[in-house]
């Protein structure tokens, strides 16, 4: 049943997009969409939808994914977006969204300065 | 905005949408597959395959650090920050440039050809830094996009002198600032907005160095950094180099476009502790970028095998001002050496260093390096003064290297 509300919800706001805030080019289909339980890059989460609806038409899911915010946070960004890139009033969804952001995209204590992360090790060679 | 209506019209709640499905199924061209995420960037942008792309609507790509060794930075390695979407079909034959606002005593416009014809050309290396780079290491973290280091280049500009065109334009004295309105797309499509508009104090306008430039490299723009004409401000937030450049103010109040007031591109004008909400009017426009550097070679995580000994290289700039000497360190800011520092080929170029390390034994190790501006001030070891959009970390860069 989730499945198919699921595939519906995407549909919809699929059209959204394309009737609301124009044309970003690539040939995605909706599989390729939902791939390791998250949608677009959003963990998949109660909520996720009302996200990918009221945000994902005008910017990619990329700046909630890269962001972290506590609920005031994401409320603050929320107001911004409404006084300044013409989002809407989110009504009663906007709890929910919140609720969401704040459990999935929260702030962790990151220090002033962390261990550097290196994924490829690599011998160099003298010449260069 | 009708189109803002209908959304709003349709009611965003799960439980009206098999309705919905309908209506909107009637209105989706028969074949049509929805468009999501962004073309290729690195086939169409000409982007090198190593370049990072933090959000593709609006784009915003950076580099990393070992891309950036080059000592003029090709296009392919240069970052690219929208804050809107990137325009189509631009014709630079038919195009122009108009300068007006409150302060300009005769309004006019120009064709590029003019530019290019009636005004000198005139080509400096300058530093192009987002006023952001830095900002994932911000600390409560700061919202927007999480630049590491990669939002730096230092590009060969090709243009007129804004001085040049602003004079041919006359100027009251009531001028204070130089505004930009550009052809790139408010996010949400409405025409009505401006994705940004930005600008600089008219001292800044003046200066030799600031360009509307029409070539990179040598060649004519690339439409993602701003074809056929932007502004190139350097050493200061690369958000003051506005791309596609339609018209410019000349205003008498300082310019109050999209992204000049509010928080944007702008720092607490008295220092606060890191979380700190700050009221608007507490907040100062950045304009000179601090003084900073990079390691561009060798690339982060270097095995050295059989060898002691590792030559570095970079490059260090300092905004408004030179860089007068950078250091390095392997024992974690304990002790500092002296590089070998270039001149700065012209005013707001970026310099570069070298030196030649020797490792006194195995393990494992960062290089650090630190530059000094011409007034004696170092970059910190850390991330500096916190504010709450994270702007200006100039904390050191460094690297890893095992040596085995």
């Amino acid at each position: 049943m989730r499945g198919v509300l699921i595939s519906w919800s995407l549909q919809f706001f699929l059209a959204l997009i394309f009737v609301n805030c124009g044309s970003p080019k690539n040939n995605n289909t909706k599989e390729e969409l939902i791939t390791d339980n998250k949608m677009l890059g959003l963990i998949d989460d109660t909520g996720v939808l009302l996200v990918l609806q009221h945000c994902n038409s005008c910017h990619s899911t990329q700046f909630i994914t890269q962001n972290r915010m506590t609920k005031e946070g994401w409320k603050s960004t929320i107001r911004w977006m409404q006084s300044t890139q013409n989002l809407w009033d989110l009504g009663e969804d906007e709890e929910l969204i919140l609720t969401y952001l704040s459990k999935n995209y929260a702030p962790s204590a990151i220090g002033r300065r962390q261990s550097l992360v290196i994924k490829d090790w690599y011998t160099l060679n003298k010449e260069h | 905005m009708k189109r803002r209506i209908f959304l709003k019209k349709t009611g965003l709640g799960l439980a009206s949408l098999s309705g919905l499905d309908v209506v909107f199924a009637s209105s989706i061209p028969k074949g049509y597959v929805p468009l999501i995420g962004l073309q290729d960037p690195f086939k169409e942008l000409n982007k090198h395959k190593q370049m990072i792309v933090l959000n593709d609507r609006p784009l915003n790509i950076e580099a990393q650090a070992h891309l950036l060794n080059d000592e003029v930075t090709p296009a392919e390695k240069m970052f690219v920050r929208n804050n809107g979407i990137t325009p189509e079909n631009i014709d630079p034959n038919d195009w122009k440039l108009v300068i007006d606002g409150e302060s300009a005593i005769n309004a006019r416009s120009f064709t590029l050809e003019e530019l290019k014809t009636n005004f000198n050309s005139h080509t400096y290396q300058l530093v192009l830094e987002c006023g952001g780079n830095g900002r994932s290491e911000f600390n409560p973290p700061a919202k927007g996009n999480q630049w590491t280091i990669g939002a730096v280049s230092c590009p060969r500009w090709t243009g007129v002198r804004l001085r040049e065109i602003l004079e041919r334009v006359g100027m009251k004295e009531d001028a204070v600032y130089l505004a930009y309105h550009s052809r790139d797309q408010h996010l949400s499509g409405d025409f009505k907005k401006e994705a940004i508009s930005r600008g600089i104090p008219i001292l800044k306008a003046l200066m030799d160095e600031t360009l509307l430039a029409y070539h990179m490299n040598g060649e004519d723009l690339p439409l993602i950094h701003g074809q056929p004409l932007r502004l190139v401000v350097g050493g200061w937030p690369a958000s003051a180099s506005g791309k596609w450049l339609e018209r410019l103010s000349i205003r008498n109040i300082v310019h109050d476009g999209a992204k000049m007031g509010g928080q944007s591109y702008r720092v607490p004008c008295e220092t606060v502790a890191p979380g700190t909400v700050v009221p608007d009017e507490d907040m100062c426009i950045i304009e000179s970028m601090p003084v900073k550097s990079l390691l561009t070679y060798p690339k982060s995580g270097a095995i050295l095998k059989n060898q002691t000994n590792l030559e570095i290289k970079g490059h260090a700039w300092a905004g408004e001002l030179v860089v007068s000497a950078v250091y390095y360190s392997i024992d974690f800011g304990a002790r500092w050496h002296v590089c070998q520092l270039s001149a700065p080929v012209n005013r707001l170029a970026w310099q570069h260093f070298k030196a030649e390390i020797q490792f006194p034994k195995k393990g494992y190790y960062e290089v650090w390096v630190r530059a000094r501006d011409q007034n004696g001030v170092d970059q910190p070891m850390i991330l500096p003064g916190w504010n709450p959009k994270g702007y200006l970390n100039n904390a050191c860069h460094r690297i890893a290297v095992k040596v085995v």
